[in-house]
C-alpha cells in the first residue's frame, strides 16, 4: 500500500510495455494499458458488482482451485483496490448468431435464477424469444465449445424456458415515448416486426402493413402448431405491439398503395420485409398432376383447417425444416405412410436435428441421396414417383457437397401424394411497375450489405426478400440492422460510419476449459407421448423444468469471460462500469529501466508420471500455499477428496522439472527445498499427527536460518528419502501409490493421501517478447542475461536497463528484495539532475480541542477474525463505551477502500480519536497512521486493539471467550485513546558522508555505487590493503577471471571516483545517531575522528579453522580450500594424482557456522574441474551437493561428466596415514557401503564464520547478532540490508555467508538505502521518546545505567545538582528507563502512566 | 519535465525497486501486467522464517 500512496510513484497496472526506443538516459517507452472496463476514478472498491455477476471463472489468484466472478479484484487488500472485468471478446455462441444475441449472457443469468433479467437481455437483440426458443436453427449450439467436453448446451431450449416463464401480458420495463418520425414497414414477418420493434426502442413511430389478415409471416402461416403453438407466437407479437408498434393487416403494397404514396404520407423511411413467397417447383415431368402440392401451401391449409385431405402414402421432397414439418403434418392428417426424399446425406440435411429425430420416432422414413426425376399419374392423379440415387461430389457454393446422380440407379415408389418442399423465391416484380429497384439475378433486392439500403434512398430491405429463403434469426438480424440504418437516415448522419467494425470472437486459445471438468449430459427436453403426439397438433416438446434449466445453464463454460449481461452496471452505484472501454496507449520518457518480471512455475502435467490433474489430491507447491492460506480456496484446510480416518499420509516430491536435462531445465529452482521444509512445518502444526515424507535429490536449505528449520522438521518427524519417485498412481480406493527406490536400492511403494509436487520455476510467458522490445538478451534458460554473471548481477546486456529478482533466475524473497534495492541505485545513476522537489501538502488540521470523540472500527480480516469472533456484537458493544460516537465494521480495514472509508467517517463524524480493532500493530499501524495524517488528524491519537492474534488466533476453539476478550481489548483501547496526546515529528540535519567498514569486494562495490551517486565515502579497513578474501581466489566462476583482477579494478575505480581508503585502521568508537555519527579510528596508533550520516558494515566473514580436525594440523597434505586456491595460483600441484574434498567442514554442525556456508560446494566443483582437467582424480565427499547459483548446475554436471566422484557421507570421514595422509574412508546409508580411497591431497572446504571482531563491532554499533553470531538484519525477508539501528546498514558475508554475486547485489542495495536516507537535508525522528520531569528527578542515574542506547546522560544543572537528560535522537522509546526510576520522574511519551492506567482501569472495573 | 525510471513488474522486487527510487527522490513509473501489485508473493501463505503473512 505504501507504493500506492507514494507521490513519486505512478502505477500502471493491467499494462504492458509495447515499444522502447532510444538509449539510456533517453528511453522513449510506449505502454499499452489494457482496458479494465471499470472507470477506476469512480470505482470505490465497494464489492457490490461481483455479488450480481453471474459468471463464474477459474480464479487465477487461487491458482484455479476455486472460482471467481468475471468482475473481480484479485484479493480484498489488492493495490490498487479496484475492480476489473475479464473480457475476451464475443463468445462463440453469440458470434455465431446472425442477430448477435448474447446467449452466454442469458444462460449465465438463468444459472443464477434471474429469469426476467435473462429475458430482458435476450430482447435487447431479439424480440422473438418465444418463437426462437422453439423454431430457431440455433447456429449458436453448433459453435458451443461445450461440445469439446461432451455435448453443446441446449441454448435454444433455455431461451424457450425463460420466454415461457414470463407471466402473460407483461409490459416492457422502460418504454420510451414514441415522439420521433413515422416509418413504414412492409410485411409483418420476423424481419419487418423486428425492424419496427427496434425503431420503437429509439422512439420512432413505425406502422407495419401486412398483406394477409394476420401478422407473423411464415411463423404464422407455415410453421405447424405442434412446433409453434399460436399462443406462443402471440406472446411475442403482443410484446412487440406493447412497445407501440402499429400493425395494419389486409393492406398490400403494390395492390393498395405504392412506394410514392408512403413517402407522401410523411413516412421518412421504408422497410421492405415482404419475404420470399413464391414456391419453387421441381421442374420435372408430372409435377402438375393432382396430388402434387407446394409445401407452404399445404402447411397453410393444414394450419387453417386440420382436416385438409391428404394421401395415404405421401412423399415430401426436400431436406429443410419445412419438409420435415410437412411430413409430420401429413402424418397427423391421417397419412398411413410418409417419407422424405432428400438428395444429399444426413450430414447435409438443413433441418434441425431434434426435429428430424422426432419425425423418425413418429415413423417417417427418410430416403437420403435420392432425387425425384419423374412423377407418374393416372387419370390426372399422382400414383408414384421415379427417383434416382445420388452420390456426393465436390462442395458447392454453400460448402455442402454437391449431389450427383448415379446413372442407371433409378427406382420407383408408388404413392398418392407428393409435397414439394424445395424452397421459395422472392418475387418483387409487382413493385417494379412504378419503381426501378435494382434486383439480383435471383430476383431479390440488391442492397448495400452493411446498411441494407436499396438503390432508392430511404428504402431499405431485409429478410428473405434479400437473402432468399433463410432462417427466422437471420430475418430478425436484418430487421435490427435496418432499424439502425433508418435511424441514421432520418437523422441525416452517415449510414456506414463505425459499422464496418465487427465484434471480435474470443480466440480459441483464450477459452479456458478447466482441467478435469466433469462431463454432464445435455438435458433432454420432455416430449409428448409418441402415440398421442402422432395424432395431435399439440406442441410436442414440453419445455424444461426449472431444475433442468438450471442444470443445463450450469454447463456453460463462459467462453468469453464476461457475459456482458450488464447486471454489474445496474449494481454499480458510482456508475463506474464502462463495457465498451478501449485500450489506451501512453508514452513515457524515462532515464533507466528496471526489469522485475518474476517467475512462473512448470505445469507438472508435463511430468505426467506424477499424475497431476489426472488424480485427485495432487497439488503443486504453489497450490499448497493457497490451500494452507486462511483466505485460500478451502480457508486453510487441506480438504481431501475422499473419506479418511487416521493421520493424513502426505509426501513432497522435490525437483519436479528442476535439474532435469530431459525437460531442458538445467538449473536448481533454489527455493523449493526451503519452501517444502516450511510447508511441512506448517502442516505439522496444523495436523500434529500428519505423516510427511520428502523425496529429494539434495536438500538445499542454504538460506539464513534454514539449516535449523531443516533439523527441526526432522525432529518433528518429517521423513526424508533420497531419490526421485518413478511414478504416482491412484488405486481403486482413491489412495495414491508412490513408486520409489528405497535406501537399499529396492523398488518400493508407499501409500499416501496427498502429494505435493515441488514444480520447477521457469521464466514467465512473454519474457522473450519483452527482451526483444527492450533490446536485451536472455540466457539459455530463458531468463534475462546479466552483463557479467557474478560481477554485474544487476545489469542487463544493455546500458541503462537493470534486471533483478527472479527475472534473472529463481530466487527467494530475501535475495530478490536485496537485488531490487541494488537495481534501484543503479537505475538512479541515469537520472542525475532529475530529483523531484518534495512538496509538503498543505492539510488543514483537525480540531482536537474538545472532548474525545472516539470512532471504533472493527475489522473482519476476511474470515481471519470473523470466523471466531462475533464482529457485529463487538461493534454493538463498542457503541456503549464512553466517548465512542461512531462504530463500523470492515472486511479488510487495511485495504485501500476501507481506509478511504475510514477517512470519510472521521471527517463526517468529526472524530478526534480512532481505535481500530484488527491485527497486530506491527504490520498495519503505520498505514492507519498515514491515513490519519493525510486528513489532518494527528497520527498518535490512534490505537489498535489486536483482536486477531490475541483473540481469533489463540482462542480458535472458544469463539465465545474470544469474543468476550475482543470486547475487553476494545474497551481498553478506547480508554487509552481518550488519554492520548498529539505528538509531532522532530527534524534533524543530516551529514551526507558515509563510512564503510571493510574493503572487501562488498565494501568496494557499495562504496563505488555511493560515490557515483555523489556521496563522499570513506572505507575503513583493518588490513594493510583493500581487497578482502576475493583477492586470494585463483578464479571466479563462471568467468574464470582471477579474483585479484576483479578486486583491483574496483579499487582503481573507487579511487578514481574520489573514494578514500583508511587502511590499517581500527574502529575505536562510534557515537551519535542517524545522520550524525561520530566515528573514531586508530590508524597505526594515531587517532582520527570524523562525522558521517550513515555507517555500513561490510566486514565479511572469516574462514573456519579446522585446527586438529581431519588431521589438518597433523598432515601436511591436508589443506583448506583457500590454501588450494593459493596452490593453484602458484602452480604447486604438479605431483598430485588424486584429491579428495571434504565438504561442510565447519558448516551445518556444532563447530563453526551452524548453517550452510553457501559458497563451498560451488567452489569445490570449480576447483575439481580445474584439477580433473589437469588429469588429477577428484572425489568430493559431501552432505548433499548445494549448487544453486546461475549456471552452477551445469558446472556440477560437467564435473560429473569429467569423472569427479561425488560421495555422500554422514559420519565424519576418517583420514589415515603416517607422515602424510594417504587414505580417506567414508560411509553412508545412501552408499550402503564403506569406501576407502587412496589419496595424495585432502582439501577441507571450510565454512564461513563470523569475523573475529564482529562481537566488538556489534557492541560499538549496537547492532545485534543472531544465534549464529552473524549480524542480524532488520527483517529476514523485507529488510535484509538494514539493521535495527537507524543509519547503520550491513551487506555481504557479515550478515550470512553468500557467494560473490549475492554479496555484490547486497552492496548495491545498501547504496540504495543510504542514498534514500541521505538524499534529504533533514530527517525526522519518531516522537515516542522518554521525558524527564525535572521536579522529581533526583539525578540518581539509574535510568542512564539501564539505557542500552546510551540516550540518557546526567547533566549538572546547578552546581552539585544532577538531572537526567534524554537525547531524543538516540532514544528508541523502549521504555526500559521508566520502571528503573525510583521517583517516577521519567515517563515515556505515548505510553504515559496515566494512559496505561486508564487501560488497566478499564479492564478491572 | 523531470525524467523518471521505469520499473517493469509489480511483484515484491518491482515494488521494492520503485520504493527505493521514490525514497531517493526520483519519479517512478511502475508497470504491472496483472490487475494489481504483489505478484507471486501475495499468493504465499506464510513466509519463512518470520512466518509473517503476506497481505
Amino acid at each position: 500500500m505504501d507504493v500506492g500512496r507514494h507521490p513519486n510513484i505512478e502505477m500502471f497496472t493491467n499494462s504492458e510495455v509495447v515499444q522502447v526506443d532510444g538509449e539510456a538516459p533517453n528511453f522513449k517507452v510506449k505502454i499499452k494499458h489494457k482496458s479494465t472496463y471499470v472507470d477506476w476514478d469512480k470505482c470505490t472498491g465497494c464489492g457490490e458488482c461481483p455479488s450480481v455477476c453471474p459468471v463464474k471463472l477459474e480464479d487465477d489468484f487461487q491458482l484455479n482451485l476455486s472460482k471467481r466472478e468475471a468482475i473481480y479484484r484479485q484479493y480484498p487488500q489488492a493495490v490498487p483496490n479496484k475492480f476489473i472485468i475479464e473480457k475476451k471478446g464475443w463468445p462463440p455462441c453469440r458470434f455465431a448468431c446472425p442477430a448477435g444475441v448474447n446467449a452466454q449472457g442469458y444462460v449465465a443469468l438463468i444459472s443464477q435464477g434471474k429469469l426476467q433479467e435473462a429475458l430482458e437481455l435476450e430482447r435487447k437483440d431479439n424480440p422473438f424469444p418465444s418463437v426462437c426458443g422453439r423454431v430457431c436453427t440455433h447456429p449458436c449450439e453448433s459453435e458451443c465449445k461445450r461440445k469439446d467436453v461432451d455435448e453443446p448446451l441446449a441454448i435454444a431450449q433455455l431461451k424457450r424456458f425463460i420466454a415461457d416463464q414470463e407471466p402473460e401480458g407483461k409490459e416492457p420495463i422502460s418504454k420510451p415515448q414514441l415522439t420521433k418520425e413515422k416509418v413504414a414497414i412492409i410485411g409483418a414477418g420476423p424481419a419487418g416486426l423486428s425492424a419496427a420493434y427496434f425503431l420503437t426502442k429509439q422512439g420512432y413511430c413505425p406502422t407495419v402493413y401486412e398483406a394477409t389478415d394476420h401478422p407473423g409471416g411464415l411463423l404464422y402461416w407455415a410453421i405447424p402448431r405442434f412446433r409453434l403453438p399460436e399462443k406462443f407466437l402471440k406472446r411475442d407479437l403482443d410484446y412487440i405491439k406493447s412497445w407501440g408498434v402499429e400493425i395494419k393487416t389486409g393492406i398490400a403494397l403494390g395492390r393498395d398503395f405504392g412506394i410514392k404514396d408512403i413517402f407522401n404520407q410523411d413516412f421518412k423511411a421504408i422497410f421492405l420485409g415482404v419475404g420470399a413467397a413464391k414456391e419453387k417447383s421441381m421442374g420435372i415431368e408430372g409435377e402438375d398432376l393432382q396430388g402434387v402440392e407446394f409445401c407452404v401451401e399445404f402447411l397453410k391449409k393444414a394450419i387453417m383447417n386440420h382436416k385438409t385431405t391428404v394421401g395415404k402414402k405421401v412423399a415430401v421432397i426436400g431436406g429443410g425444416n419445412s419438409a420435415v414439418d410437412a411430413a409430420r403434418t401429413a402424418l397427423r392428417l391421417g397419412a398411413e405412410e410418409v417419407f422424405i426424399v432428400y438428395r444429399r446425406s444426413q450430414r447435409e440435411m438443413p433441418a434441425n436435428e431434434e426435429e428430424v429425430l422426432e419425425a423418425e420416432k413418429e415413423g417417417i422414413k427418410i430416403h437420403f441421396l435420392a432425387a425425384p426425376t419423374k412423377v407418374f399419374g393416372e387419370d390426372g392423379k399422382v400414383t408414384g414417383i421415379e427417383c434416382v440415387k445420388m452420390q456426393l461430389g465436390e462442395p458447392d457454393a454453400s460448402g455442402r457437397r454437391r449431389p450427383v446422380p448415379i446413372e442407371g440407379s433409378e427406382f420407383t415408389i408408388d404413392l398418392d401424394m407428393v409435397i414439394m418442399a424445395i424452397g421459395q423465391a422472392a418475387d418483387v416484380s409487382f413493385l417494379n411497375k412504378e419503381n426501378q429497384f435494382e434486383l439480383t439475378r435471383w430476383g431479390t433486392f440488391k442492397v448495400d450489405p452493411d446498411t441494407l439500403q436499396t438503390n432508392i434512398a430511404g428504402v431499405f430491405a431485409g429478410g428473405d426478400v434479400v437473402t432468399g429463403p433463410a432462417t427466422v434469426i437471420e430475418a430478425i438480424a436484418a430487421g435490427k440492422e435496418a432499424a439502425e440504418s433508418m435511424d441514421r437516415f432520418i437523422r441525416g448522419v452517415d449510414l456506414k460510419e463505425g459499422r464496418e467494425k465487427k465484434p471480435v470472437r474470443v480466440a480459441d486459445e483464450d477459452i479456458d476449459i478447466p482441467d478435469g471438468v466433469e462431463t454432464t449430459a445435455r438435458e433432454k427436453m420432455p416430449v409428448l407421448d409418441l402415440e398421442k403426439s402422432k395424432k395431435s397438433f399439440d406442441e410436442v416438446a414440453l419445455g424444461f423444468s426449472a431444475e433442468q434449466a438450471k442444470k443445463e445453464a450450469d454447463r456453460c463454460l463462459s467462453c468469453a469471460g464476461c457475459a456482458e449481461c450488464l447486471e454489474c452496471v445496474k449494481a454499480c452505484e458510482p456508475q463506474a462500469i464502462v463495457h465498451d472501454m478501449e485500450d489506451e496507449f501512453i508514452d513515457l520518457d524515462v532515464g533507466s529501466i528496471v526489469v522485475t518480471t518474476g517467475i512462473d512455475y512448470l505445469d507438472p502435467k508435463e511430468a505426467s508420471e506424477y499424475g497431476y490433474k489426472r488424480f485427485k489430491n495432487i497439488y503443486t507447491s504453489f497450490e499448497l500455499e493457497r490451500i494452507l492460506s486462511e483466505d485460500g480456496p478451502t480457508n486453510g484446510e487441506l480438504l481431501l477428496n475422499k473419506e479418511r480416518k487416521g493421520p493424513i499420509r502426505f509426501a513432497f516430491i522435490q525437483c519436479v522439472g528442476s535439474r532435469n536435462m530431459r525437460r531442458d531445465i538445467n538449473y536448481c529452482s533454489r527455493i523449493c527445498c526451503m519452501n517444502t521444509i516450511k510447508d511441512s512445518l506448517v502442516l505439522k502444526e496444523h495436523y500434529p499427527d500428519i505423516e510427511i515424507t520428502v523425496f529429494y535429490i539434495d536438500i538445499r536449505a542454504f538460506g539464513k536460518g534454514f539449516e535449523e528449520f531443516y533439523n527441526r522438521s526432522i525432529e518433528k518427524g518429517v521423513k526424508y528419502i533420497k531419490g526421485k519417485p518413478s511414478k504416482v498412481i491412484e488405486d481403486e480406493n482413491g489412495d495414491l501409490i508412490i513408486h520409489y527406490e528405497d535406501d537399499q536400492g529396492y523398488s518400493s511403494e508407499m501409500v499416501l493421501d496427498a502429494v505435493c509436487l515441488s514444480s520447477a520455476l521457469i521464466p514467465p510467458k512473454g519474457c522473450q517478447d519483452l527482451a526483444d522490445v527492450l533490446g536485451i538478451e536472455t540466457d539459455q534458460d530463458g531468463f534475462f542475461k546479466n552483463a557479467e554473471p557474478a560481477i554485474k548481477p544487476l545489469e542487463s546486456t544493455k546500458d541503462g536497463i537493470l534486471v533483478c529478482g527472479c527475472a534473472t533466475g529463481p530466487k527467494d524473497i530475501t535475495d530478490s528484495i536485496a537485488e531490487a534495492s541494488g537495481a534501484a541505485v543503479k537505475a538512479s545513476l541515469f537520472l542525475k539532475g532529475h530529483e523531484l522537489e518534495i512538496e509538503k501538502p498543505d492539510i488543514e488540521q483537525v480540531d482536537i480541542s474538545g472532548p474525545p470523540r472516539v470512532g471504533v472500527f472493527v475489522c473482519h480480516c476476511g474470515p481471519n477474525i470473523s470466523r471466531v469472533v462475533d464482529v457485529p456484537s463487538v461493534v454493538e458493544y463498542a457503541k456503549t463505551l464512553p466517548g465512542v460516537v461512531f462504530t463500523e465494521d470492515y472486511t479488510f480495514a487495511c485495504s485501500e477502500t476501507d481506509q478511504r472509508r475510514l477517512q470519510e467517517r472521521i471527517a463526517e463524524h468529526k472524530l478526534n480519536r480512532v481505535v481500530v480493532a484488527a491485527c497486530t500493530p506491527k504490520t498495519h499501524e503505520p498505514s492507519f497512521q498515514d491515513s490519519l495524517t493525510m486528513i489532518g488528524l494527528n497520527p498518535y491519537l490512534f490505537d489498535i486493539a489486536n483482536i486477531r492474534n490475541q483473540c481469533s488466533w489463540v482462542h480458535q476453539k472458544e469463539p465465545e471467550k474470544a469474543t468476550a476478550k475482543a470486547k475487553e481489548l476494545v474497551k481498553m483501547s478506547v480508554a487509552r485513546v481518550r488519554e492520548l496526546k498529539p505528538l509531532y515529528l522532530k527534524e534533524l540535519s543530516v551529514n551526507r558522508d558515509v563510512a564503510i567498514i571493510g574493503a572487501g569486494i562488498t565494501g568496494l562495490r557499495c562504496g563505488l555505487d555511493l560515490l557515483l551517486r555523489g556521496f563522499k565515502v570513506k572505507i575503513i579497513e583493518k588490513n594493510e590493503a583493500p581487497g578482502g578474501l576475493v583477492r586470494n581466489l585463483s578464479s571466479i566462476y563462471p568467468s574464470f577471471k582471477p579474483g585479484k583482477d576483479i578486486v583491483n579494478k574496483l579499487i582503481d575505480e573507487f579511487t578514481k571516483a574520489g573514494g578514500e581508503f583508511l587502511t590499517s585502521a581500527e574502529l575505536v568508537d562510534v557515537t551519535g545517531y542517524v545522520g550524525n555519527f561520530q566515528v573514531k579510528l586508530s590508524i597505526k596508533g594515531k587517532e582520527s575522528e570524523f562525522t558521517v550520516g550513515a555507517v555500513v558494515l561490510a566486514t565479511g566473514a572469516s574462514l573456519y579453522d579446522p585446527a586438529e580436525r581431519y588431521g589438518y594440523s597433523r598432515y601436511k597434505n591436508v589443506i583448506t580450500n583457500m590454501e588450494l586456491e593459493e596452490k593453484i595460483l602458484t602452480g604447486d600441484i604438479k605431483d598430485i594424482k588424486s584429491v579428495a574434498f571434504v565438504q561442510c567442514v565447519g558448516s551445518r554442525g556444532d563447530a563453526g557456522n551452524p548453517g550452510c556456508s553457501r559458497y563451498c560446494c560451488q567452489a569445490a566443483i570449480k576447483e575439481a574441474i580445474y584439477l580433473e582437467e589437469k588429469g588429477i582424480d577428484v572425489a568430493i565427499l559431501n552432505r548433499g551437493v548445494r549448487v544453486y547459483s546461475k549456471g552452477a548446475e551445469r558446472m556440477y554436471r560437467k564435473a560429473r561428466e569429467l569423472g569427479v566422484l561425488f560421495l555422500p557421507y554422514e559420519e565424519e570421514p576418517e583420514i589415515s596415514g603416517t607422515d602424510m595422509a594417504n587414505q580417506i574412508t567414508v560411509s553412508s546409508v545412501d552408499l550402503n557401503a564403506e569406501i576407502s580411497v587412496p589419496i595424495d591431497l585432502i582439501v577441507l572446504s571450510v565454512g564461513m564464520v563470523p569475523a573475529e571482531d564482529s562481537l566488538r563491532l556489534s557492541e560499538l554499533l549496537k547492532v545485534p547478532r543472531g544465534p549464529d553470531k552473524f549480524f542480524l538484519e532488520r527483517h529476514s525477508k523485507f529488510g535484509p540490508v538494514e539493521t535495527t539501528v537507524e543509519g547503520v546498514f550491513l551487506c555481504g558475508c557479515c550478515q550470512f555467508p553468500q557467494d560473490i554475486g549475492d554479496s555484490i547485489s547486497q552492496a548495491s542495495a545498501v547504496a540504495s538505502k543510504v542514498s534514500a536516507l541521505l538524499s534529504r537535508d533533514k530527517i525526522s525522528l519518531a516522537p515516542i521518546t522518554s521525558m524527564v520531569d525535572e521536579i522529581y528527578c533526583r539525578g540518581c542515574g539509574r535510568c542512564a545505567e539501564v539505557c542500552e542506547f546510551h540516550a540518557i546522560e546526567l547533566i549538572e544543572k546547578e552546581k552539585g545538582i544532577f538531572i537526567a537528560q534524554v537525547n531524543e535522537a538516540l532514544c528508541k522509546g523502549c521504555g526500559t528507563c521508566v520502571p528503573a526510576c525510583p521517583t517516577g520522574a521519567i515517563d515515556l511519551k505515548h505510553f504515559k502512566s496515566e494512559q496505561i492506567e486508564a487501560q488497566l482501569e478499564a479492564l478491572f472495573n | 519535465m523531470q525524467k523518471g525510471a521505469l520499473v517493469i513488474g509489480g511483484g515484491v522486487a518491482g515494488i521494492q525497486s520503485a520504493l527505493d527510487l521514490a525514497h531517493a527522490g526520483f519519479k517512478v513509473y511502475l508497470i504491472e501486467r496483472g490487475p494489481c501489485l504483489g505478484g507471486r508473493t501475495s499468493q504465499i501463505h506464510k513466509i519463512f522464517t518470520s512466518m509473517d503473512c503476506t497481505g
